[in-house]
């Protein structure tokens, strides 16, 4: 039996439904969106009990797309844009000033001990600054947005217009504290 | 003109609330538009556009031939016009498949720039033949499985009435019919080894259906998002349909639950407007010129 061809760059490209000429970037936001869908998190809602959905079917749609993020990566190191990968599709369409910080880290796959590493910052002030609890913030308001920054940044989310927007939420707390 | 076909969704996705703010977008953007109503079952395009009383119906059209130009009735925006749905009639939907797709003749000669058809609920063929004619095919679901497993069902009765009509066309359908009843005889199993067994009978059959298959590329439509999370719903329905379907799908964005909506109705006036500080609108807004530069990306590849 003869090894399969290799995958081409073009179908590497269109097995992760991106352009020609797509950035390191997009392509590791694709793969990383790809492996939601088809893993275990996303498709628990959307896979019905219908044979194209079959284990099978998706394992082997997971090969793929194993196959042609690991022939596009090799020589670049992609891995790099991990953390930031499933925002660019969403932020599209995501109502920032609306969502909190956890459901968008939750949202994009990305774990809090992953964020404390990469910020230094410490887990029981990463996870009291996404769920809001500010009472357990000792901390200036300096500090929070400096935090927050850093925070939204390892998400891949711009500054504006979630940092205002949840500083805004702080000082409304802090104003109605006794 | 282009004729575009919404569908899909099981009913309550919100298929009509879709096609009612395409038509309105298309219509603010300058473009002639009229919108039928051809939800025989459940026809509520009347209401969506805050029109009491129809004067004609396609009832008018189906029982005595009245033209659809004379049954077309403005409407309160400027350059959308309606053809309404039998809104009289306590037996709605009881107009035979021949009747229905006599109507997709007459509804190619309207003069307009886009005819958009509100094709509710339900895989009949006359609704799964007018979904593959459309133009522009509009796939709308909500972001719950249910309406997500109906839509993959939809889509799979779609695909298998196209394979039928190729059949018909190139006049294998008997042959086909056969292969399946000896199926064990040819090693098939699935109705997936069955094309490949056909397409090997005939090249005319394959390359029929190559092009027909080609020409189906519904548009996705979220509809009614509560959370933000659920927009990788869209997404993640737009890659099945691609990868497991093997169906060009394009998803063309989510529109929001919006929690007033219920309050713009029985006004004389139209549900979804710019006016009110609606969500609707820029939604609709968003979804419509999605739809279109998908369109023309489409078109440009061909
Ligand atoms: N985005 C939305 N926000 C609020 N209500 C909606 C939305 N979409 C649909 N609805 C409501 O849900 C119901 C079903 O929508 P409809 O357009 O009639 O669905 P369908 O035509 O698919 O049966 C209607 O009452 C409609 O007003
Ligand atoms: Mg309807």
């Amino acid at each position: 039996m003869s090894a399969p061809e290799p995958m081409s760059e073009r179908q590497c490209l269109r097995t992760l439904a991106l352009p020609e000429g797509a950035s390191a970037e997009q392509i590791s936001q694709a793969y990383a969106l790809l492996k939601r869908i088809y893993g275990t998190e996303t498709a628990n809602h959307v896979a019905p009990a219908m044979e194209e959905f079959s284990p099978e079917a998706r394992a082997a749609v997971l090969a793929e797309i194993e196959e042609a993020f690991q022939t596009l990566s090799r020589g670049h190191d992609l891995t790099r844009h991990l953390i930031h990968a499933p925002v660019k599709p969403l932020a599209a369409t995501l109502h920032l000033e609306e969502a909190s910080l956890k459901e968008l880290r939750e949202a994009l796959g990305v774990s809090l001990d992953l964020v404390a590493a990469q910020t230094r910052i410490r887990l029981e002030y990463l996870s009291a600054l996404e769920e809001e609890r500010f009472a357990d913030l000792p901390l200036a308001a300096v500090n929070i947005r400096g935090f927050l920054t850093a925070f939204a940044k390892h998400l891949g989310l711009a500054a504006e217009p979630f940092v205002p927007a949840y500083m805004q939420r702080y000082q409304d707390w802090r104003a109605r504290r006794p | 003109m282009q004729i575009w076909a919404v569908g899909g969704g099981k009913g309550g996705t919100g298929k009509s609330l879709v096609s009612n703010g395409l038509g309105i977008r298309l219509a603010e953007r300058g473009c002639q538009v009229i919108l039928v109503d051809a939800d025989y079952g459940g026809p509520n395009q009347h209401t969506y556009c805050g029109l009491r009383k129809p004067a004609s119906t396609l009832a008018h059209f189906f029982d005595r031939r009245m033209p659809l130009e004379e049954i077309a009735m403005e409407t309160h925006i400027e350059g959308l016009r309606l053809i309404p749905g039998n809104v009289n009639s306590a037996n709605t939907d009881n107009f035979n498949t021949a009747q229905k797709q006599k109507l997709f003749r007459h509804i190619k000669q309207l003069r307009a720039d886009h005819v958009i058809l509100d094709l509710g609920a339900g895989t009949q063929y006359d609704v799964l033949d007018t979904f593959l004619l459309a133009d522009v095919q509009v796939g709308v679901v909500a972001p719950d499985a249910m309406s997500i497993e109906n839509f993959y069902l939809f889509l799979k009765n779609v695909q298998y009435r196209l394979l039928c009509n190729v059949l018909s066309w190139t006049g294998l359908k008997e042959r086909a019919k056969s292969v399946w009843r000896d199926r064990a005889e040819h090693g098939i199993s699935t109705s997936r080894d069955w094309i490949v067994h056909l397409r090997t009978l005939s090249p005319e059959f394959s390359e029929v259906l190559n092009r027909e298959h080609a020409r189906l590329q519904p548009h996705i439509v979220l509809n009614q998002v509560r959370e933000y999370r659920q927009v990788e719903m869209g997404l993640a329905v737009e890659s099945a349909v691609t990868k497991l379907f093997r169906i060009e799908a394009t998803y063309a964005g989510h529109i929001r639950y919006d929690t007033d909506l219920w309050q713009q109705f029985g006004r004389e006036l139209p549900a979804i407007s710019h006016g009110t500080a609606s969500t609707l609108h820029q939604d609709l807004e968003r979804v419509t010129e999605a739809i279109l530069d998908a369109k023309r990306r489409q078109e440009a590849s061909l």
